[in-house]
């Protein structure tokens, strides 16, 4: 048995007033473990939504079709209390915002021992010196000043080092991160991304990486997925992907960037209520044909990677 | 346009004003008009606080500020209200900046009203044409700032700041929360704003790339300094402190 999760026909929609907005639709993938995925993609594409629906950390109106399997059990069958024994101890998420993850009333020790506790029923003493040596393992330089100290007095950097630190106490198989670099500056992003890649040799885990930040994603990962309006477009390994976009929204993202062409993709991404017909990046695409707006292409493998564009059918 | 000699900037915090931090610490520039200088650092290092200086938004300590001409340094809030419209700043949370309970349209009028520029029709055509500028159509003008996007409430704001025709304008972070896409498309219309009205940009930014790309000359600030300024082409082939180095290093190998 392996340690892999897999999406099958994974579709997530959320009812709300104006109607039916559907955030994912129909993805079949699986997430090798031992690896960094990358989900890349623009606001909106579904890249939070299909990471959260892992754990099930939808809102209420959210509603999730199809299956994921991890082990043999479907994730979306288990109930609430199976799911908590599941939820950051084999599967844990990095939340996107370090200043808003933590309790500002709690210092940060007891925020990270406290998963630790619930799950492994230990005593506090067994609890402070784990946490302890868990910052310790973050580099942190004074674990002890650090376990007692609020979030506030904490800078950006060493906040999200903590966030870290805090959802990998149990050393999950898996780990969910969201947005890890968000707003960070140059020197602590680079940080950041240390932080990642000791992550994986320190706690051998898999890790599925939600970024918009390109640079990140081809610096550390191993796969990337490109999504776009809850669908994805190309998926393979990390370097092909940056070297040589296949589907023209990857290469409009790519050109994007302004150490690149600094050129935007036109137009807006699709209204999620109302999807356009066909391939749905078809009214931004400038390789459209007759054909692109009308049936959605399959995905299909080109050179070592698939792609979801009639260009390469 | 923009010059600014030897301002200092001195923050009191706690208990009776007992912790001093100095935030800007003798700068000078200054800025030629219709160019943009980039100010880069890391956080903390005073960008912000000496983009709000320049504007006299916050009064500074020591130092002397001469906008256009006419040296403003000692000018009062009730002085500054006449200059107010002709420098502006663009912040980098566009979800902040605007006023939830209002609609975009009341948003726009607003600080046009406040400097009572012209009459309602003019208003109208020239909201019409700005938001045509940065790309939004007029169907927005009903809705409020929750129903639009990231990227649509920035444009929205620069509409905004393009409405008081202003000269010079402080860009802080302007992009920093927004995806690559959208933000290649905000800095396009901010450098069709630059070449149409000729305006001067204080580009604050930690983006080393996004810097590069818009500034005609670059600051390098730490630790409240200004500590190196050369044209973005020099900086970036030859950086002469050794800070500079490291954080050219740090960003474009990463």
């Amino acid at each position: 048995m392996d340690n892999n999760v897999y999406l099958k026909d994974v579709t997530i929609s959320f009812k709300t007033k104006a109607g039916t907005v559907h955030a994912v639709n129909h993805v079949d993938m699986t997430f090798n473990s031992g690896e960094i995925t990358g989900m890349i993609g623009e606001t909106g594409s579904g890249k939070s939504v299909l990471g959260m629906s892992v754990l099930r950390l939808l809102a209420a109106n959210s509603l999730i079709t199809g299956s994921i399997i991890y082990k043999n059990i479907d994730l979306l069958q288990l109930t609430e209390k199976e799911l908590n024994q599941i939820r950051g101890k084999i599967i844990s998420f990095i939340p996107q915002n370090p200043d808003a993850a933590f309790d500002p009333t709690m210092t940060i020790g007891k925020q990270i021992i406290e998963g630790y506790r619930y799950h492994d029923k230990k005593t506090k003493t067994a609890g402070i010196s784990h946490g302890i040596g868990q910052l310790q393992n973050y580099s942190f330089h004074e674990p002890q000043k650090t376990f007692n100290s609020y979030p506030f007095q904490l800078s950006g950097g060493m906040r999200q080092r903590a966030l870290c630190a805090m959802s990998t106490t149990l050393s999950p198989e898996w780990i969910l991160a969201d947005e890890p670099t968000k707003g960070l500056d140059a020197i602590i992003r680079q940080e950041v991304s240390q932080v990642f890649q000791d992550l994986k040799k320190i706690t051998n885990s898999s890790i599925i990486l939600i970024t918009h930040d390109l640079r990140l994603a081809q610096r550390i990962c191993d796969t990337v997925l490109v999504l776009y309006a809850g669908t994805v477009l190309e998926q393979g390994p990390a370097g092909k992907i940056f070297d040589e976009p296949l589907h023209p929204y990857t290469c409009g993202l790519i050109d994007a960037q302004p150490h690149k062409k600094l050129l935007p993709l036109s137009g807006m991404p699709p209204s999620l209520i109302d999807l356009p017909t066909g391939c749905k990046f078809h009214p931004r695409c400038s390789c459209r044909k007759d054909i692109c707006c009308l049936t959605e292409p399959a995905l299909q493998e080109v050179n070592g990677r698939w792609v979801r564009c009639w260009k390469y059918a | 346009m923009l010059n600014v000699s030897n301002i200092s900037k001195e923050f009191k915090s706690g208990l009776f004003g007992r912790t001093h931090t100095l935030a800007v610490n003798n700068v000078s520039f200054s800025i030629k008009a219709g160019q943009t200088l980039g100010l880069v650092g890391m956080s903390g290092s005073g960008k912000s606080t000496l983009g709000r200086l320049a504007l006299k938004l916050i009064p500074c300590d020591t130092g002397r500020i001469i906008f256009n001409g006419i040296e403003i340094s000692h000018y009062t809030m009730k002085q500054m209200k006449k200059l107010r419209k002709e420098m502006q700043i663009l912040f980098q949370n566009p979800e902040s900046s605007l006023n939830p309970r209002m609609t975009i349209g009341k948003s726009l009028e607003e600080p046009y009203r406040f400097h009572d520029i012209g009459d309602k029709e003019y208003l109208d055509e020239q909201i019409e044409e700005q938001l045509q500028f940065v790309g939004l159509g007029t169907e927005l003008l009903n809705r409020r700032p929750y129903q639009l996007s990231g990227g649509q409430l920035q444009r929205v704001c620069i509409a905004r700041l393009l409405l008081l025709r202003p000269k010079l304008l402080v860009l802080d972070e302007p992009t920093s929360m927004l995806d690559v896409s959208v933000q290649a498309q905000v800095i396009e219309v901010l450098k069709n704003a630059q070449k149409k009205q000729g305006i001067s940009y204080l580009f604050i930014s930690h983006d080393l790339d996004v810097i590069k790309a818009c500034s005609d000359e670059i600051a390098v600030m730490y630790k409240g300094r200004i500590i190196e300024q050369q044209t973005a082409e020099d900086l970036y082939k030859q950086p002469k402190e050794e800070y500079t180095k490291q954080l050219l290093d740090t960003f474009l190998n990463f």
